[in-house]
């Protein structure tokens, strides 16, 4: 004889869709958690952002293929020392955080970087590898750049 | 109360699909197919002090996945996939079988992610694994406790197989269309106007990676164009949003499947060329599990029926 089934379990037999309610709301509580995820790219637009590049001495950019990485990675990366260093990216991208509080956290990023150079690359030991940081931003309609050195240093 | 939630629970319960055996096989040749060659070995991780410098995942917990980056390692692990995948598109022991892909697509995937900066190129695969192998777990615990479960109403363990991995897909498209409302606090369609500072961001660091830029005459047209004209970015971008959202309405039979999986493929194109977000995996598991490109081309006129 089966047994009688709860008013809580009636509920529950009568959700449909369980397995998309159940990852979704994972993905949700856990946030970047492998392999759930909230995908947090294009959620929202503030009109102003940021990114970085690697560039030489005096501040022309440097593929960063050179250095075995991509111009996105290299933002992922500076972003999650600058959350490691107990830094609101969201200030930096209100522009509240002025570049020389983020030098040491890109400085960081930057020697691991630099340490990956790669055959054929356009710098050489000796030269110096630098990390810009360009502030984008809609003003008047138009969209208007700031760019500032955050790092350097000089390749081995 | 309760038969009421019940009578409205079972009028908005998905119908079982009328998968043929060879339309599902085709379904997991084709995904054992996708999970084989792109089944990365991050071995230049390898190459630093810490192999996992920022844990994420189960190696938050402290377990090292540095070994998915051994390319040695992972050479006999991917040797061992070959027969664990034909057995698993014969669809004999998948509860061995997918276990073992789960383990590695997990290992992979956190290892990459254990870097420093997230990526989800992986993470669609390793969602359709983690539903395909916690379903065939549950079936084989309820058989080793002598309780099989009893199929109705046309399911069988293959169309649920189907059906879960149709979910784990849906589940991630619902959850970025949640993300969008609860980050830009329910505006994010007004807010698409200022997306030309994020296209121009997402262009310029397209531009750093080899200081060339490699985009089709129709993208950088599109790009140039809401940027100069902010309200088109509304009425181009916000029909994603809705598709990302009612993503699930395709597990409500075939023709659903097909119009979300091409509106969702078409979603993902245009991120690809105007957004720069690559997800080819994506749109092959869509392509596998919700346009069904088999089915519609091959057994739907052979068996002369449509369910």
């Amino acid at each position: 004889m089966s047994r009688p089934i709860g008013f809580p379990g009636r509920i529950w037999r009568a959700i449909p869709l369980k397995l998309v309610l159940l990852l979704t709301a994972a993905g949700l509580a856990l946030g970047e958690w492998y392999p759930f995820s909230h995908y947090p790219m294009y959620s929202h637009f503030e009109g102003r952002d940021y990114y970085v590049y690697l560039a030489g001495a005096s501040g022309e950019p440097v593929p960063c293929k050179d250095f075995g990485i991509t111009a996105p990675k290299l933002k992922k990366r500076f972003k999650g020392e600058l959350k490691g260093a107990g830094l609101k990216e969201s200030k930096l991208r209100a522009r509240e955080m002025s570049p020389a509080a983020i030098g040491p956290v890109a400085q960081g990023v930057l020697e691991r970087v630099a340490g990956d150079r790669r055959d054929g690359s356009r710098l050489a030991a000796g030269d110096e590898l630098t990390m810009m940081l360009v502030y984008v931003f809609s003003e008047g309609g138009t969209i208007e750049k700031r760019s500032y050195r955050v790092a350097g240093t000089i390749l081995k | 109360m309760s038969g009421c939630i019940e009578r409205w629970g079972e009028r908005l319960r998905p119908r079982a699909v009328a998968y043929g055996r060879f339309e599902v096989g085709a379904m997991r040749l084709c995904f054992a197919l996708l999970f084989y060659f792109n089944l990365p070995v991050y071995s230049k991780f390898l190459n630093q002090g810490d192999p996992q410098p920022r844990p994420n995942g189960l190696a938050e917990w402290g377990l090292d996945f540095s070994w998915a980056g051994d390319p040695a390692v992972m050479g006999v692990l991917k040797l061992l996939l070959v027969p664990v995948l034909a057995v698993y598109v014969l669809g004999y022991l998948r509860w061995v079988a997918l276990p073992y892909m789960l383990v590695l697509s997990l290992a992979v995937g956190t290892f990459k992610n254990s870097q420093g900066s997230i990526s989800h190129v992986y993470q669609a695969i390793t969602m359709v694994v983690l539903a395909q192998a916690g379903w065939h777990l549950y079936l084989a615990l309820r058989r080793a406790a002598g309780k099989p479960p009893k199929f109705r109403d046309g399911w069988d363990a293959d169309r649920v197989e189907v059906f879960v991995s149709q979910s784990a897909l849906a589940a991630i498209y619902l959850t970025t269309a949640i993300t969008k409302l609860l980050r830009s606090d329910g505006a994010w369609v007004f807010q698409l106007r200022h997306i030309g500072v994020d296209l121009d961001k997402t262009w310029s660091q397209a531009y750093y990676n080899q200081l060339t830029l490699d985009a089709p005459g129709w993208a950088v047209a599109i790009k140039d164009y809401v940027t100069a004209h902010p309200w088109a970015a509304v009425l181009l971008f916000a029909p994603g949003l809705f598709a990302e959202f009612f993503a699930f309405l395709g597990l409500y039979g075939r023709r659903l499947a097909l119009v979300l999986g091409v509106l969702l493929v078409v979603l993902h194109l245009g991120a690809i060329y105007v957004m720069q977000l690559t997800f080819w995996q994506n749109i092959a598991c869509l392509f596998i599990y919700f346009v069904n490109v088999p089915y519609w081309l091959c057994f739907r006129w052979r068996r002369g029926e449509e369910n």
